[in-house]
């Protein structure tokens, strides 16, 4: 079982079980600390009774007019803590504090390839708004899925309607 | 939810502030607020108006403008701006800042968003009476009509009025209120702990509820209570299965209870049934799954289990695993594997196979390497970010013949070990425990060029630098890897160096952002940063690099001192106040000793270092006053006022010699070090060697040496030739002790072939190589002490009466007789250097019957070449210094 609780400044001291892992981007300071400012409540960690970090996501609200949404920035599981349903919970979270914030949806980025989480997010709702070209860099560079998923206040869920076309990272508003 | 949850599961791309991104706006905002702040309002007007032309729904903007409208006089005109805003209910929180200001500001303090105001505002006010311990008050604030002004999502109310019921200690109400957030979410860990608290405190107190007791739910005021309450739970988990079949919660609560009990009732009879029982059961459940060892364990290392006990637990999950109770046969999916999986860990936790036989322990290694290759078709699907699932099997049993090695110093084990971790690491190349344990062998070993690969293909960096950078930092320079040692160190300085400018933005922001929580959060981990005894040690260890590899003559050597900032009167250093923020708990360890040891290793290897950095400190430091004698010299040629500050210096070098003496009175005591077992714990320090090695003594004497100089140009003493005889002496006979120690016990070393006994010998050699290089730097500081003697004397100018006049020409003798003593001593070390055949050293590790493939073999090869080629490196740039060392030395000679 699990502690979700508030991300604190010491958890970076004790990340590495989490961040090790090559797809886990390890930002500068100043990153994770503008998150902590800003969006405390979305930055949220998942700790083992034997004090272990699990992991966490990192998320933030954003977007004028009907735009206003909850947006996921990373959530990771350690290997060893994984097929506990803990990236669910987490988002389940994520998605509460934009529903009280009254946001439209929320939505987040995931690298194509990784169909084992694009097969997740689909099962917890989500659904593939467009595709991002080439939005992680690297080698070589990979397109990322868009995806999203309605919250209460947009009844008609106008948010969710895919895209027929891809975009390029500078075209995401 | 799907069979392999991938890692990382969203993120963003590695330039995280795209267009959308608060950060951005943050900054293009910036230009107005700092016109509004700087009363340069129309200029703000201006500033907006082009923000708004390129993007017109920005909300902040035009409240920004609106702001500044009003303060221009324009009130209408800002009165429909922010009409229009208004309609669009803003909810991000810096627009509605703006809007506030606005409000006040036109006096119409009605409008202002009061939703946003009164959150922050009760915030404030919890916080401010926690702070004066008034719990009773917060919680009069939490249930009365201010609560409702809370923004309250993830139990964040019920959450925050259950730590300040638990304050008061009204437990009955504690007691009620954590089980109700246990019912909604049961697999939240703190919850079930804070209850059963409550509950120890309800039966400490033999609480009763009396008739008007309302609570609800209802008070579990004794343990049965809780055990019928977690019952309760686990039924209703067995009715909703596809709800809440995946929480481990009620599960671990049930063992966690169960210890609970043991521990106040002193028996291990519980109403949920034996320990055995109990932990077999939660095998059953979740053995499949990658936490069931650790939650196990966890819960094993709070019971006190009998070996009977142990033993029991193990034959029943055996016999859960095996058709006939016997052999356990090789797995038909990957369930099963981890199910087995999950049991040997626990055989090696509780020490299994320590007692077996050499030949039995080489079996079970093999065996376990056995089910990790056969594993290994169960992680073919998986891409190559993912861990495979058979990989643990390879580090157990690397862990096994790593401390057969230990225990029989035979290398063919370690060997066997490296080649299996490699081979994994081929199979599973982002496997970061694999990656540690190899990069934690290969220093011991000496072989730091092939830790350092590792270290890279980590990608540590940022904070990582705090936690893991002590992985390489303490072992390049001390095997002789000078180049890469300067990157490295200079990298973990640049983030050390940063972290104050850094930090101190956001704690704006969170005034800004009303996230008054963090703030003292965000304060303490900069002081942590600050007081680091990582970025301590890297910055000293970076002075004496900086000497070793610069000070190339007079005028570098000048150069790089005057570049260090380094107070020789002052320790600024607050040592008591040093943070330790290694990251240990990252290793994946086995064995329980093994685990415990680590524990205790963290404080003595913490304070080995300590006293290796101050060590360091006050020979940087003493180098940087010496070099402040002959500073002072030049100016007392200008004028006499330094007089006063000169005598100073010299006071403060006397003081930090008789400081590095005491280093050196405790030689023959018990010298602060340790067993690196496990191998995961942090390597000793340099200081054993070091302090052995007649090392240190060079320095003394030379700064002993340098204070007789000192004393005859400032004409306090005259030249006695005896005495200078003696200092010389004493310089020349420590360098001599180093000579014979290379000599007869470290190179000779190599002829015995072992890898770990050369990371010794490279530890010998940087020794004697830095404490040459100091020496120069010392000598140096000498030769410009005499210098102007010297060309007196060359004049023969005998006319005026001059202080220096009273040193003799057998001074000057004496001097150039030491620095030639120096020149020999280098050339001599140079050409054992030159004599040495590391590639012997590493032609011994051969592939053995463990791996008998062709594959076994090609991954041996590549070994070997990995540790020669460290090896070479490390001779190659000692070598390197010493001819630069040379020509210096050449150019110290009085003429």
């Amino acid at each position: 079982m699990t502690t979700i609780r508030p991300f604190t400044c010491d958890d970076m001291f004790r990340f590495n079980n989490v961040n090790l892992d090559p797809l886990t981007e390890t930002y500068g300071l100043s990153f994770y600390l503008q998150y902590l400012a800003h969006w405390p409540e979305y930055f949220q960690v998942a700790e083992a009774p034997n004090g272990d970090i699990m992991g966490y996501i990192m998320g933030k609200a954003e977007g004028p007019g009907e735009n206003w949404h909850g947006h996921v920035t990373a959530l990771t599981i350690a290997p060893e803590y994984r097929r506990l349903g803990l990236a669910a919970t987490l988002m389940a979270g994520l998605e509460e504090i934009s529903e009280k914030k009254r946001a439209y949806f929320v939505d987040l980025f995931v690298r194509v390839s990784n169909k084992v989480a694009v097969a997740m997010y689909k099962q917890l709702g989500y659904r593939v708004y467009r595709r991002v070209l080439e939005y992680y860099s690297g080698d070589p560079d990979e397109d990322a899925f868009d995806m999203r998923k309605a919250l209460s206040r947009d009844v008609h869920k106008k948010s969710v309607i895919p895209l027929p076309h891809p975009v390029r990272p500078e075209d995401i508003e | 939810m799907s069979q392999e949850e991938n890692q990382e599961m969203s993120t963003d791309n590695n330039m995280a502030a795209r267009s959308t991104d608060s950060s951005v706006n943050e900054r293009r905002l910036r230009p107005i607020y700092d016109c509004l702040d700087n009363g340069n309002n129309k200029k703000a007007l201006q500033e907006a108006e082009k923000l708004l032309k390129k993007q017109k729904d920005f909300q902040c903007a035009k409240v920004l403008k609106a702001l500044a409208l009003i303060r221009l006089g324009r009130q209408d005109e800002s009165l429909s701006t922010l009409k229009e805003v208004h309609q669009e209910g803003p909810t991000d929180d810096a627009t509605l800042q703006a809007m506030t200001i606005c409000y006040r500001e036109l006096q119409k303090p009605e409008l202002i968003d009061l939703t946003f105001l009164l959150n922050i505002f009760v915030q404030l006010y919890l916080m401010i009476l926690n702070l004066q311990d008034k719990y009773e008050e917060a919680l009069k604030v939490l249930d009365g009509p201010l609560g409702e002004k809370v923004v309250s999502h993830l139990d964040v109310l019920p959450r925050k009025r259950a730590e300040l019921l638990t304050q008061l200690g009204r437990w009955p109400e504690v007691n009620s209120t954590y089980k109700k957030l246990i019912m909604t979410s049961p697999d939240q860990w703190s919850y079930y702990i804070e209850y059963f608290n409550s509950v120890a405190k309800l039966v400490d107190l033999e609480w009763r509820p009396d008739e008007e007791s309302s609570l609800d739910p209802p008070v579990d005021y004794t343990f049965d209570m809780a055990a019928e309450f977690i019952m309760t739970l686990l039924k209703t988990q067995r009715d909703h299965p596809a709800l809440l079949d995946h929480f481990r919660g009620p599960h671990l609560a049930k063992l966690e209870l169960a210890f609970w009990i043991q521990r106040r009732e002193n028996s291990s009879i519980s109403p949920l049934g034996n320990i055995v029982d109990l932990l077999v059961t939660y095998f059953e459940k979740f053995g499949a799954k990658g936490s069931c060892f650790l939650d196990m364990v966890r819960v094993v290392d709070s019971f006190s289990l009998t070996e009977e006990e142990k033993f029991q637990v193990l034959e029943r999950i055996k016999f859960s695993l095996s058709s006939n109770g016997r052999e356990v046969k090789l797995p038909d999916n990957v369930k099963e594997m981890q199910r087995h999986l999950c049991y040997v860990q626990l055989c090696h936790y509780f020490g299994h196979h320590e007692n077996y036989l050499e030949e039995d322990k080489l079996k079970l290694a093999v065996c376990l390497y056995e089910r990790y290759t056969h594993g290994l078709q169960f992680g073919k699907e998986l891409l190559s970010t993912d861990f495979k699932p058979s990989d643990n099997y390879a580090l157990l049993a690397a862990h096994i013949l790593i401390d057969m090695w230990k225990d029989k110093e035979d290398e063919k084990f370690l060997t066997q070990a490296l080649v299996m971790l490699e081979t994994a690491l081929k199979n599973s190349p982002s496997n970061f425990q694999i990656k540690l344990l190899l990069l934690n062998l290969y220093n011991i070993i000496g072989a730091v060029g092939a830790s350092h690969a590792l270290y890279e293909s980590l990608d540590i960096k940022h904070v990582q630098q705090e936690t893991l950078g002590y992985l390489i930092t303490n072992h390049l320079a001390a095997c002789a890897h000078f180049s890469t040692a300067s990157t490295v160190l200079a990298t973990a300085l640049r983030f050390f160096t940063s972290n104050f400018k850094d930090t101190v933005d956001f704690l704006i922001s969170c005034y800004k952002f009303g996230s008054f929580a963090k703030i003292q959060q965000i304060v303490e981990f900069r002081e942590k940063l600050n007081n680091s005894v990582q970025y301590t040690s890297v910055a000293i260890e970076r002075n004496i690099l900086d000497l070793l590899l610069e000070s190339k003559s007079h005028q570098t050597t000048r150069f790089v001192i005057g570049l260090m900032e380094v107070d020789p009167e002052k320790d600024k250093i607050e040592w008591d106040k040093l943070c330790d923020n290694r990251d240990l708990a990252l290793f994946r360890m086995w064995n329980n000793k093994h685990v415990k040891a680590m524990e205790d290793l963290k404080s003595v290897s913490l304070q080995e270092q300590v006293k290796w950095i101050k060590l360091r400190h006050l020979i940087v430091r003493a180098i940087k006053a010496a070099f402040d004698l002959t500073k002072t010299q030049a100016e007392s040629n200008h004028s006499e006022i330094s007089n006063g500050e000169k005598r100073g210096v010299q006071e403060v070098l006397e003081e930090l010699l008789t400081s590095l003496k005491e280093y050196l009175g405790n030689i023959d005591s018990k010298i602060l070090t340790y067993r690196q077992v496990p191998v995961q714990a942090p390597a000793p320090t340099r200081l054993k060697y070091y302090l052995q090695g007649y090392y240190l003594q060079v320095l003394v004497s030379l700064i002993e040496y340098i204070l007789y100089l000192q004393q005859l140009v400032e004409g306090s003493q005259s030249s006695q030739a005896k005495l200078e005889e003696q200092l010389k002496n004493a310089v020349m006979e420590s360098l001599q002790g180093i000579f014979l120690r290379i000599q007869l016990e470290t190179l000779s070393r190599i002829s015995e072939k072992k890898v770990e006994s050369m990371r010794k010998t490279l530890e010998e050699l940087v020794n004697a190589v830095e404490t040459l290089s100091l020496s120069m730097v010392l000598v140096n500081i000498g030769h410009t002490l005499l210098k102007p003697a010297k060309l007196l004397h060359t004049k023969k100018g005998k006319k005026k009466k001059d202080s220096c006049l009273s040193i003799g020409v057998d001074t000057f003798q004496s001097f150039n007789e030491l620095v030639a003593g120096m020149e020999q001593a280098t050339l001599s070390l140079q050409q054992m250097l030159q004599q040495l055949d590391v590639t012997l050293v590493g032609a011994h590790l051969e592939a053995t019957a463990l791996n008998d493939q062709e594959e076994g073999q090609e991954i041996v090869k590549d070994i070997r070449e990995k540790i020669n080629k460290s090896y070479q490196v490390s001779v190659r740039e000692l070598n390197d210094i010493l001819y630069t060392k040379i020509k210096y030395i050449q150019t110290l000679k009085l003429w």
